[in-house]
């Protein structure tokens, strides 16, 4: 029995044992270290590509305000007042001279009237543009990733 | 032993290991705890991690009463090279470069191309600008030039790839930038109204200048990482608003062809029409000679040399004598004050003195007897005198004031002047002003000021301030400008009696400003062109017409000035008809029945 146990202990003290713990350790720390290494470049990653995304879609949105404002204008150009009385004439209207208009009084018609610029819809302009991802840190996104779920229990807003 | 051997070179390592992490550690310590040199090197990486960016948000457009657009923006290009780092040019063939660029964007040359491209890189240097205000169609030709080059061509040889490469290189350091100028596709139509933008992105007279502040927006600098993680959206930019005018444009386009016509038959030496909605004080239509394509808004001092002292816009910022279109405000004060009826007789014997100053009439005869609408049609400037003299000077002068003679109309649009009236208390008024000022002569006033001071009689005894802007839309809203009234110099009755005499003496003298079907009031003017302190000269005169109407539900008022007519001096003969065709066609556009179909159709009512 004795010897059993000194066996045991021995096993227990000896110089390779220990190494190998030290080395295990050691393998725990790099695993843990690449575990989080990888988390972080995979997000550095999605985040450097998304941002470009933004980016372009911020030069998109750029142009297409300045196309909008070249295509009003050209659309104007086509219809400004030289150019359509140009056509109107080619088409054979005339002006009308004032012994020409016959002014009927139409029943049940009510005086409309006119109204200028329709109001465009109001666009949340003061929402924020950043996404959380961007200012938030990790152990907000690891928080977010796993207490997430719970949104889907109307416990978080 | 081999230890003790080397330990010093192993201490010698170790040392400078040591010496170099405390020199860092020392760095940073120092750098954290020297606010200076923190601020620093934060500059140093902010500078180098971002970069400035300007966001100009797009000028307000402008549109015409119906939302017809008269002023808004296209896309132009900035075109640039890269000229590189120092000792690393970008510009492999400034030879072809310049060629190109000379050959495809208009007003280069090839000399200044070149002269540009071959300035070495240089930390002060690294980007030259070729041209701006580039058109689409320059720019497509350049990129279309590119693809061409940069597409294969099936079979070709060594020498049609070595070209397109050659191009392809040329064309490298190209950095085309597109950005938003003024354009006004109008053309020349209303310019004397809407003003111009220059390249400063400032507005120049008219509506631009007026309300400049509020149709640019507000430029609102952002820094921009060059770090894609640290993308933030675009910036809330003050955008410029857009104006909805008073003015219509098939109304300004008529009357501008009209008075153009009007100068060309007449020979006068420039024209004026205003169009005025007395009820609402709306601009509808105001057309000056000359005119500009505000797109070539360059030619600005070509057309209105200074020299000439032409002004922008006549209806605003030129001040005349106005003749006789100014008595009916000295018998609007008359009958206001109660000093004379219509039927209130003068006996004419030709002249009257005033001040020590004689009076006589337009053509130097005596006239007998006539009562005031015959004073009014004949045009008496010796009747007229009379009644100003019953006034007296102080009712007569604050009436006038109240009429808005002599001070600006507040009309919103830049460049207006007032006009000149010397009162009593003024050191070189004279008494003998009284009497020349009733018909005209002594005071002037420009013609918008006579618009919006006879638009009294025309409105019931109520002057309404003038505007030109109808709306302003901004960040999707409205904003409606109501109408406002700017003074009541007269009551309604009088409005009401002095027009009506108006109308008859036009009927009574069968003017040619009789229009047809409507029934309007009116008065001609004939004013001799003074000559500094040297007199009147007798051979150029200023003739005028105001007139409004429908009589009973006065929709419209317009007002002629022929400046200096060779044909005839006469208002009632050059100026009289310009306004019978102006009212022939406002009554179209404004969609206004003869008098007998309005009462029949009010009547079924």
């Amino acid at each position: 029995m004795e010897s059993v146990e000194r066996l045991v202990r021995s096993s227990f003290q000896a110089p390779w044992r220990k190494q190998l713990q030290w080395v295990g350790w050691f393998l725990l720390c790099v695993v843990c270290a690449s575990l989080v290494a990888w988390v972080y470049v995979d997000i550095s990653n999605k985040t450097i590509l998304v941002g470009r995304q933004i980016q372009n879609r911020l030069r998109l949105l750029e142009s297409v305000e300045r196309q909008i404002e070249d295509r009003t204008s050209e659309l104007a150009t086509l219809l400004s007042v030289q150019m359509m009385e140009t056509r109107a004439r080619k088409m054979g209207f005339r002006l009308v001279k004032p012994g020409q208009i016959l002014y009927m009084k139409l029943p049940h018609r009510n005086q409309v009237t006119p109204s200028l610029a329709p109001r465009s819809p109001q666009l949340a302009t003061g929402a924020p543009t950043k996404p959380p991802h961007y200012s938030e840190t990790l152990w907000q996104w690891l928080g977010r990733q796993f207490v997430g779920p719970w949104n889907f229990l109307g416990e978080m807003p | 032993m081999i230890a003790t051997q080397h330990q010093w070179r192993f201490s010698l390592v170790a040392g400078f290991f040591w010496a170099a992490a405390l020199l860092i550690l020392w760095r940073i310590v120092g750098i954290q705890f020297d606010p200076q040199q923190l601020a620093r090197v934060q500059e140093e990486v902010a500078r180098k991690s971002q970069y400035q960016k300007v966001v100009v948000p797009p000028r307000g457009q402008i549109y015409d009463r119906h939302g017809d657009l008269l002023a808004g923006n296209i896309e132009v290009f900035e075109i640039g090279v890269d000229l590189g780092r120092p000792g690393e040019p970008h510009v492999k063939n400034p030879l072809l470069l310049s060629l190109i660029l000379s050959q495809n964007v208009p007003g280069v040359t090839y000399e200044e191309v070149f002269s540009k491209v071959t300035i070495p890189p240089s930390s002060k240097a690294a980007y030259v600008k070729i041209a701006d205000y580039v058109s689409r169609e320059a720019v497509d030709k350049l990129n279309y030039l590119e693809q061409e080059a940069s597409t294969p061509i099936p079979g070709e040889s060594e020498v049609q790839k070595a070209e397109r490469r050659q191009i392809l290189e040329a064309l490298s350091p190209l950095i085309i930038r597109p950005h938003l100028t003024r354009y006004y596709p109008e053309k020349a139509l209303g310019s004397n109204i809407l003003g111009f933008v220059s390249r400063e992105e400032r507005g120049y007279f008219g509506v631009e200048e007026y309300y400049n502040d509020i149709l640019a927006g507000r430029p609102r600098a952002m820094s921009v990482p060059y770090d894609p993680r640290r993308v933030e959206g675009l910036p809330e930019t003050a955008k410029g608003a857009h104006l909805v005018l008073t003015i219509e444009r098939e109304v300004q386009l008529a009357m501008e062809e009209l008075i153009d016509q009007a100068v060309a038959e007449t020979g006068a030496s420039s024209g004026t029409i205003v169009v005025y909605q007395p009820r609402r004080g709306e601009i509808l239509a105001m057309a000056t000679t000359p005119r500009m394509d505000l797109n070539e808004y360059w030619r600005y001092e070509e057309i209105f040399p200074r020299g000439n002292r032409v002004p922008f816009n006549r209806a605003i910022s030129q001040h005349y004598e106005t003749g006789s279109t100014f008595k009916p405000f000295t018998m609007a004060i008359a009958l206001e004050l109660g000093i004379v009826t219509p039927d209130t007789v003068f006996v004419d014997q030709g002249f009257i003195d005033v001040g020590g100053h004689r009076i006589v009439n337009w053509n130097g005869g005596a006239w007998g007897p006539q009562d005031m609408i015959g004073c009014l049609q004949h045009s008496l400037n010796v009747c007229l005198a009379w009644v100003a003299t019953q006034i007296g000077q102080e009712n007569f002068y604050r009436y006038l004031k109240a009429f808005g003679i002599g001070s600006p109309s507040g009309v919103d649009l830049a460049g207006e002047v007032s006009g000149i009236l010397r009162t009593p208390s003024d050191e070189n008024w004279d008494h003998s002003d009284l009497g020349t000022n009733s018909f005209g002569q002594g005071v002037s006033a420009t013609p918008l000021q006579m618009v919006v001071g006879l638009s009294a009689l025309a409105n019931e005894g109520v002057i309404m301030v003038p505007h030109v802007v109808r709306s302003i839309v901004l960040d999707d809203y409205q904003y409606d400008i109501e109408p406002r009234v700017l003074s009541m110099p007269i009551s309604a009755q009088t409005a009401r009696t002095l027009s009506e005499m108006l109308a008859r003496s036009l009927e009574k003298e069968s003017s040619v400003a009789l229009v047809e079907g409507y029934r309007v009031a009116g008065k001609t003017g004939t004013a001799e062109i003074p000559v500094g302190n040297l007199g009147y000269a007798t051979n150029l005169t200023n003739a005028s017409f105001v007139g409004w109407g429908p009589l009973d539900d006065p929709q419209f008022l317009v007002y002629v000035w022929l400046e200096k007519p060779l044909t005839a001096p006469w208002g009632s003969v050059v100026a009289a008809p310009v306004f019978r065709q102006a009212v022939e066609q406002l009554v179209i556009y404004l969609n206004i029945p003869p008098d007998k179909v309005r009462k029949q159709l009010a009547g079924e009512e």
